[in-house]
């Protein structure tokens, strides 16, 4: 006997008749959607479309490993992908046996021999796995849903038209197995399972035809839902931008309007008609899972911001076709201001979302336009170069009695320390700079201090004053072309962010090294060893300007390692300390960001909470003061640590 | 409509001013300037009238050209027109000749219902200015109100409300008329960046700057002769050491408020 496919077996020629005809009607109304969609989305541009699309495939992986983080939902989104993946090529390996290779001979044939023995045991198994990935979804979906999801109609709907495209798949098989004798059985062995009870059916060949024809309409239905339904994600995924935590460009170059006078230009995001293709087609990608939700530390806190609602409160807006965003209160002001701009929504989506984006582009479009800004430091640092509003003459204060010297227009110097405004005005960081100086005096390391030093801009640009921020940036791009240095390190992240990621906007490539960085390099070349030995447990914060906009954390750990003595405890998630994207500087209603942060160390009882930030070591101190916990636990800078163990 | 005059001065922040005791003079150099703070809770409480009833708010400045920048900032927050008084013979003005110069710039504007003037300067702090102007146009003036209550467009009558010691004046009066607003009494809004980019591009279009020549001024009034004070001498006075903590706002940091003060014995 010949083992091979046997096409359209038990089913009649009009059945097949009726399987192609609406085959052609789902096709064109699937292209349908898609001409819809992009008429939506306004694409322009399909040279970056190709090169997006090129770079997404190679991001599949990551974006799967980033669905893993969470074990049943990865798992669950695994097995679906795999299963349809097998099936999809399966599927389109009859098709083009049968419609294309058949229809030239007859006789011209792949799915023959051990090759479809192979493909059999290949699909059966895909459809288990699809099976078992569906089942679990709507296990998750009825039974222990989780808070951020949602049960929207196509949220139940698709996952079980699915079920039954894929059970009555392995239906079909089994009931084809019963009637012609169990062949094979090692290869199809679900279908084979199947096919037991169907052993001694009656009417066979009729239920055989109304479950195939049910089966082929769900196939038949599937493929729009790619388009009409959250299903879209899949294909969206390859099309819509990797955005990165600090995608955040400028619309309009300050110099060069103040050069050509001309205001043309439009800032921020005043209604959807501001945005363009590729953020159209981002958030029309995102599926409503709420990963970023329950990463926001701003939605834990106070549920006044969700960044999944952010993405699907523009989506509708965009899809529906109304305009008005911020004005419209499609979003809402509070929520705008509740971001920390701690990055972790962007990290953790897996479609590569980025939801920070909208909200700073809407702030963008508050503050430019509008001058609403729910703080003084703006005006602080416009007035008086730092968001403290304090005298521009005590920036030096913090060095008085310190060996620092400043940099000379016509020296050559190794390393320019920049100590940022937290450094300079904030009592509490003022002892992380001066405890940062001590170190590189002890060791010898020459550097200097720009007597030019002011605010870096950071707080303007993610307050959303594009303009101020682009004023102050040149100011200091100015200073530093006036200087000559190898390289600057930062006491402050958001300042080390900033040089690193913003001000190449602006042609100034810095070689900059946050203080982490610095002191590693220090512990690596062994220029610090032999640290006195620290006996205490340290849980240490990643700084988000660090963690999740440059990928600094292992150096941090490596330097608490080098401390003999020292044990440290790691706490199992990241979240925000509430001082990032202003929340430093703007008040916030009900339960505080930094609280909670301090509450999840706090469990695990260290002496000592580090971090690498002045503005988180402010943060969790002011948590300390609010819970009357003062004194019970120690927040330090990574470099006061490692300062006060140098011999 | 209301036309609102509102005087603005542009000031070394003198945070910044430090006092050479040896030479019994204040070191100014390298300090930055910046508009004295409480003409802020002026232009603010001029906007918020604008708003309210309808009008025009011009600001006018008797500065060195270096004021511009102040003026943008005036624009940006919304002011519809800046004036900068700027001419060499007005400068060594005592309080007499620049509320005689400032008065007599704004009769020059033409028509003003309402003019508005900081509590006082931080680098001056005698108060003057506004009264004086009142007087010299010889209209009615109240220092340090707190807020408006009402303005009936036709009869051109403001209710307004000052603040004293121990309790609260309301006052009514004609149009025009001179007020000078207490220190805070407002927050003053946010200048709008795109639009102080605007009045940076086309600062003719909203900032005009006048001499001598555009006023009708009496020369003998203005500048240095036209002032009868002297200064003699400047001593510094001692400085208190303070302290300071910032918190976010909330229930529990205003208990911790109040357990800190009562440690300092303040209550
Ligand atoms: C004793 C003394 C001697 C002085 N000698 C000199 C001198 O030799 N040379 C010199 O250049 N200056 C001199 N000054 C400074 C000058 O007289 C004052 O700065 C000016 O008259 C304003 O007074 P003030 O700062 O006290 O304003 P205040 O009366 O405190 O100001 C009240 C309000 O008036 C408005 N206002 C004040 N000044 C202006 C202005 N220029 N333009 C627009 N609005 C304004 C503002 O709204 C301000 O909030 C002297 C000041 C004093 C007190
Ligand atoms: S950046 Fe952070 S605070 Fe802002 S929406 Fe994303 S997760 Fe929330
Ligand atoms: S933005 Fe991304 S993580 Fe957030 S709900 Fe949408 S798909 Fe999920």
């Amino acid at each position: 006997m010949i083992i091979q496919r046997e096409h359209f077996i038990m089913v009649p020629e009009w059945a097949i008749l009726i399987l192609y005809i609406s085959v052609v009607f789902s096709l064109i109304f699937t292209l349908y959607g898609v001409y819809r969609r992009f008429s939506i989305y306004r694409i322009h541009n399909y040279g970056l479309l190709l090169s997006t699309l090129r770079k997404k495939t190679s991001l599949v992986l990551q974006s799967e490993l980033r669905l893993l983080r969470e074990r049943y939902g990865g798992l669950m989104h695994t097995l679906i992908v795999v299963g349809l993946a097998i099936l999809a090529v399966g599927t389109f390996l009859v098709f083009f046996e049968y419609d294309i290779l058949m229809r030239v001979n007859p006789n011209y044939r792949i799915l023959t021999g051990s090759i479809y023995l192979v493909y059999e045991f290949i699909l059966d198994l895909a459809g288990g796995l699809l099976l078992v990935g569906l089942i679990m979804v709507i296990i998750r979906r009825i039974i222990f849903k989780p808070n951020r999801l949602e049960n929207r109609v196509e949220d139940i709907i698709v996952p079980f038209l699915l079920l039954y495209g894929g059970l009555s798949g392995f239906i079909l098989e089994g009931l084809r197995i019963a009637t012609k004798g169990l062949q094979h059985t090692q290869s199809s062995f679900i279908g084979y399972i199947f096919s037991i009870s169907f052993l001694n059916m009656n009417n066979i060949e009729k239920i055989y035809l109304a479950i195939w024809i049910s089966h082929a309409l769900t196939l038949v239905v599937t493929l729009p839902l790619f388009i009409y339904s959250k299903l879209r994600h899949f294909p969206l995924f390859f099309i819509s931008p990797p955005y990165s935590v600090y995608e955040f460009k400028p619309s309009f170059n300050l110099s060069e309007v103040l050069k050509s006078k001309k205001i043309d230009f439009k800032v921020g995001l005043e209604s959807i008609d501001a945005l363009n293709w590729s953020q159209r087609v981002n958030i029309d990608a995102c599926v409503n899972c709420g990963r970023c939700q329950d990463a926001c530390p701003a939605y834990r806190a106070n549920i006044v911001l969700s960044p999944k609602a952010i993405i699907q409160k523009l989506r509708e807006s965009m899809v529906k076709g109304i305009c008005n965003v911020v004005t419209d209160l499609a979003l809402h002001e509070s929520e705008i201001w509740a971001c920390t701009t701690c990055g972790e929504c962007v990290i953790t989506c897996p479609i590569f979302i980025n939801p920070l984006n909208y909200i700073l582009e809407s702030r963008r479009y508050l503050v430019t336009n509008l001058g609403k800004v729910p703080t003084s430091a703006l005006f602080n640092i416009m007035v008086r170069g730092n968001p403290y509003g304090l005298p521009r003459s005590d920036r030096r204060n913090w060095m008085r009695d310190l060996n620092v010297n400043y940099a000379k227009e016509d020296e050559e110097v190794e390393l320019i320390l920049w100590i940022g405004c937290a450094g300079a005005y904030d009592s509490r960081a003022q002892k992380i700079a001066k405890s940062l100086v001590l170190l590189l005096n002890k060791l010898n390391v020459k550097f200097a201090v720009l007597k030019e030093e002011e605010c870096c801009g950071e707080l303007a640009r993610r307050l959303g004053d594009e303009i101020l921020f682009q004023e102050i940036a040149e100011r200091n791009i100015e200073t530093f072309r006036k200087y000559r240095f190898k390289q600057i390190v930062t006491l402050c992240p958001h300042c080390y962010n900033t040089f690193r990621n913003d001000y190449p906007d602006f042609n100034m490539k810095l070689n900059v090294k946050s203080h982490v960085e610095l002191i590693y390099d220090l512990v690596v070349n062994g220029k610090i060893r032999a640290l006195s030995p620290l006996n205490k447990i340290v849980a240490y914060h990643d700084p988000c300007y660090l963690r999740n906009y440059n990928e600094i954390l292992i150096e941090s750990r490596k330097i608490l390692k080098s401390i003999p003595e020292l044990r440290t405890v790691e706490i199992s998630k990241h979240f925000c300390c509430g001082g990032g994207g202003g929340g430093n500087w703007i008040e916030s209603e009900g339960v505080r960001i930094n609280v909670q942060r301090l509450e999840d160390f706090i469990r695990d009882n260290p002496d000592i909470i580090a971090t690498a930030c002045p503005y988180c070591v402010s943060m969790f101190e002011d948590a300390l003061k609010l819970k009357d916990l003062e004194g019970k636990f120690e927040i330090k800078d990574l470099c006061e640590i490692v300062c006060s163990g140098l011999r | 409509m209301l036309n609102m005059v509102v005087g603005v001065k542009w000031v070394p922040d003198t945070a910044d001013v430090k006092f050479d005791p040896a030479k019994g003079t204040l070191i100014r150099e390298g300090v930055e300037s910046i508009i004295n703070p409480p003409d802020l809770n002026a232009i603010e409480l001029a906007l918020s009238i604008k708003e309210k009833y309808g009008g025009k708010v011009y600001v006018i400045s008797m500065s060195p050209p270096a004021a511009l920048k102040g003026l943008k900032i005036a624009i940006a927050m919304g002011a519809d027109k800046a004036i900068l008084l700027t001419d060499r013979r007005f400068a060594g003005a005592d309080t007499l000749a620049t509320s005689y110069t400032l008065a007599m710039a704004i009769r020059k504007i033409g028509s003003y219902d309402i003019i508005i003037f900081g509590e006082e300067t931080i680098d001056s702090a005698t108060g003057h200015v506004g009264p004086e102007v009142g007087e010299i146009l010889g209209i009615s003036h109240v220092s340090y109100i707190k807020r408006i209550l009402n303005i009936d467009l036709t009869s051109k009558i403001i209710e307004l409300e000052r603040e004293v010691e121990n309790g609260v004046e309301v006052y009514k009066s004609k149009l025009p008329i001179v007020v000078s607003v207490g220190v805070g009494v407002n927050n003053p809004r946010y200048p709008i960046p795109i639009r102080r980019l605007h009045a940076e591009i086309e600062t003719d279009k909203y900032i005009e700057i006048w001499g001598l020549s555009n006023i009708d001024a009496e020369l003998d009034r203005i500048g240095l002769q036209g002032s009868p004070t002297r200064v003699i001498k400047i001593i510094a006075a001692p400085t208190v050491q303070r302290r300071m903590e910032v918190f976010q706002y909330s229930k529990e940091v205003l208990n911790l408020m109040v357990k800190r003060l009562r440690e300092c014995e303040v209550l």
